[in-house]
């Protein structure tokens, strides 16, 4: 296995380099207060392909998931304007789908997998987990985007300026 | 290599030279994160805690490969770090159902793995397709209106041939059985395109959409919110970003698109879904919205906004009256121009028409004359969208199609370059104060710096393999120039050459 290595030096730029002298600090100074690396995964874009910039899993991601593959046909502002597609909102208080089928986990993760004569199945394209936490945050009545989310769009708890 | 701060999460990314060697530039004293940003074939390296004071140098770092291969196994980590053209490279397929796929779903407002990380078969493809290429707008909401012949309109100037050969080509390559071969990813940086400091600032809220960003006369950098009711300022000294509230309309989606900054220090601003223009006081916050015209505009230094409108006229608008064109000159063969930009002595204007069937163009203008050049660009095929005017009064556009164009104001000839990386697009692209361009390479993770005089590319890769750029903004007062730009995908971006 070949190696890449890397020789690692921070200098100041614009500053003498030669008249600088060179410090290797570590985590030793009570001065220097408690560090406070950032949490997650600092590859923006694995939490952005991966659905997992809002939380690991649950109604959370479910969320994001939703916004990204549901939310686009699902809106209000699309049905306003003719799309046939129903809203989710409140879906569990609803005693049944479209398909006369009762409302419960099962059968809206089935639905999201199989499709309609207007929807694509999601079935080869969200994994087990993908649905699960797509289902809890419908079933947690949390839908839609456009009556929170798009007027408060959710906090990035890696934002600390201060 | 890339230091993350923990006092404001700022992140400044350097590039190693051939020797491996990198150097930072003068950072805050404090607690840092060291990390290699798109380790790609290595495995990544991250320590967790650096102290960072003055000149400092730190251990020699080995990285480990990942394989031996050139080719890069499919693993979700390295996915996520391949951008979308090094993803469209590496699928099977022809050069020309790549190209269909990257002139069509590159030309809207997404990355390409947001389609291509699913797998559908041809029935769900044809359902997406219909989704994306039927209906209007950037929330692909309303459907297009029927043409003369009845038929609903594809948008992207898509016809019926190349979607077809596209529903079959992801149909094959995303099919429900279909898997990532391994992958070979683009070369790392070289020479010049080493020399350059990549600083990424944290937004407040995710999912805002960054679209334009602007520099004002104190240093700070103004965005629009391309999905919510949100104009921000970031203070780039301390990361710190100040958030305004922009009046909700009724039954409308939120989000603006344009910004530009007044002489007076005011926010002039187009809300995209909404259709409005819009002025923000800094001062007071307050916020007159005009009814009647969004997307881009050019704001002229008498504080005149140009844009074209109606179908055929390229109009003239006052922001502090009303949304109702003041002034409007006959185009003969745009249908409204995608992009509206005033040079900064307001004697010009350059617009580009993406998706006129007959009319792939530019359309120039001197505004002290009113005298107008539409011309045809030479492939046909640029799409040219937003761009700007050099010094010397020529009108660049980058282009879907993944070309950049000039309109060049003393032959009134329009020239075309394509990028050197496959499968990039360009909505934008901006001169600076020495004639060098500048364009954001949609779905290359990358901004390109093209010097017409010398023909020479160079290609600022950054530390994401995202680049969703809708408007790069040259501050033009340092020397060399800096760019900075906002991703879509909800961060600010500062380039800094260092020659």
């Amino acid at each position: 296995m070949q190696n890449a290595r890397i020789l690692t030096m921070i200098l100041l730029l614009g500053f003498g380099a030669a008249d600088t002298t060179l410090l290797f600090s570590v985590q030793k100074s009570g001065e220097r207060g408690t560090p406070d690396p950032p949490k997650g995964n600092l590859q923006r874009s694995a939490e952005i392909l991966y659905f997992k910039r809002f939380a690991e899993s649950g109604s959370e991601r479910g969320k994001e998931i939703y916004f990204y593959k549901c939310w686009v046909c699902h809106n209000d502002y699309t049905r306003a304007a003719g799309t046939t597609a129903p809203t989710l909102r409140d879906l569990y208080k609803r005693p049944r789908l479209i398909s006369g089928q009762p409302v419960n986990d099962q059968t809206v993760a089935a639905k999201i997998k199989t499709g309609g004569s207007n929807m694509p199945g999601y079935q080869y394209t969200l994994t087990e987990q993908d649905l699960a936490d797509l289902v809890s945050f419908l079933r947690e009545g949390k839908c839609c985007w456009e009556d929170f989310e798009e007027k408060e769009p959710p906090r990035n708890p890696r934002y600390k300026a201060k | 290599m890339q230091l993350v701060s923990h006092k404001n999460a700022i992140r400044t990314t350097v590039y190693s030279d051939r020797d491996g060697r990198y150097e930072f530039p003068n950072l805050e004293a404090g607690w840092y994160t060291l990390r290699v940003a798109r380790p790609l074939e290595y495995k990544p390296y991250q320590r967790e805690a650096v102290w960072i004071e003055r000149a400092a140098s730190l251990d020699e770092i080995v990285l480990e490969r990942v394989t031996d291969s050139e080719f890069l196994p499919p693993t979700p980590e390295i996915l996520a770090q391949l951008t979308d053209a090094e993803w469209l490279y590496n699928l099977p397929g022809t050069v020309q159902e790549k190209k269909i796929f990257s002139d069509t779903c590159g030309s809207g407002c997404h990355n390409y793995q947001q389609s291509l990380r699913d797998r559908f078969d041809e029935k769900g493809w044809s359902l997406m397709l219909d989704r994306m290429t039927l209906y209007g707008g950037r929330l692909v909401i309303e459907k297009n209106r029927p043409g003369p012949d009845g038929k609903i309109p594809m948008g992207f100037g898509l016809t019926e041939e190349n979607r077809d050969i596209l529903l079959k080509f992801l149909a094959r390559v995303r099919g429900p059985q279909s898997e990532f071969a391994p992958m070979k990813p683009f070369p790392r940086p070289r020479g010049a395109a080493t020399r350059v400091i990549i600083t990424e600032y944290e937004l407040p809220r995710f999912d805002v959409r960054v679209h334009d960003v602007a520099g004002d006369a104190d240093g700070d950098i103004w965005y629009t919110s391309n999905r919510s009711p949100i104009i921000g300022k970031l203070d780039p000294r301390t990361g710190i970003v100040k958030e305004y509230q922009v009046p909700v309309t009724p039954g409308k989606h939120t989000g603006q698109h344009w910004l530009a900054i007044a002489k007076d220090g005011k926010i002039v601003f187009t809300e995209t879904w909404s259709n409005n223009l819009g002025v923000l006081d800094p001062a007071t916050g307050q916020v007159t919205k005009w009814t009647g015209t969004g997307g881009n505009k050019g704001l002229a230094p008498d504080g005149f906004v140009w844009g074209t409108c109606d179908g055929r006229y390229l109009c003239k608008f006052d922001p502090k009256v009303s949304a109702e064109p003041i002034q409007k000159i006959p185009l003969k063969k745009s249908q409204n121009t995608y992009g509206n930009d005033v040079s900064e002595d307001g004697n010009f204007f350059v617009g580009g028409t993406p998706w006129q069937a007959n009319f792939d163009g530019i359309v120039w203008a001197d505004l002290r004359t009113g005298e107008i050049w539409e011309v045809q660009t030479e492939s046909g095929h640029a799409d040219p969208s937003r761009g700007g005017v050099d010094p010397e009064g020529n009108g660049w556009n980058g282009g879907r199609g993944g070309r950049i164009t000039e309109f060049e104001r003393k032959t009134h000839r329009v020239r075309e370059w394509e990028s050197p990386t496959p499968f990039v697009t360009f909505y934008e692209a901006k001169p600076d104060k020495n004639g060098e361009i500048w364009a954001g390479a949609q779905r290359g993770g990358r901004i390109v710096r093209f010097n017409p005089k010398t023909d020479r590319w160079i290609e600022y890769l950054f530390p994401e393999p995202l680049s969703l750029d809708w408007r790069t903004w040259i501050d033009n007062s340092t020397n060399p120039v800096t760019a900075w730009y906002g991703d879509h995908n909800g961060y600010i971006v500062r380039i800094q050459p260092l020659e």
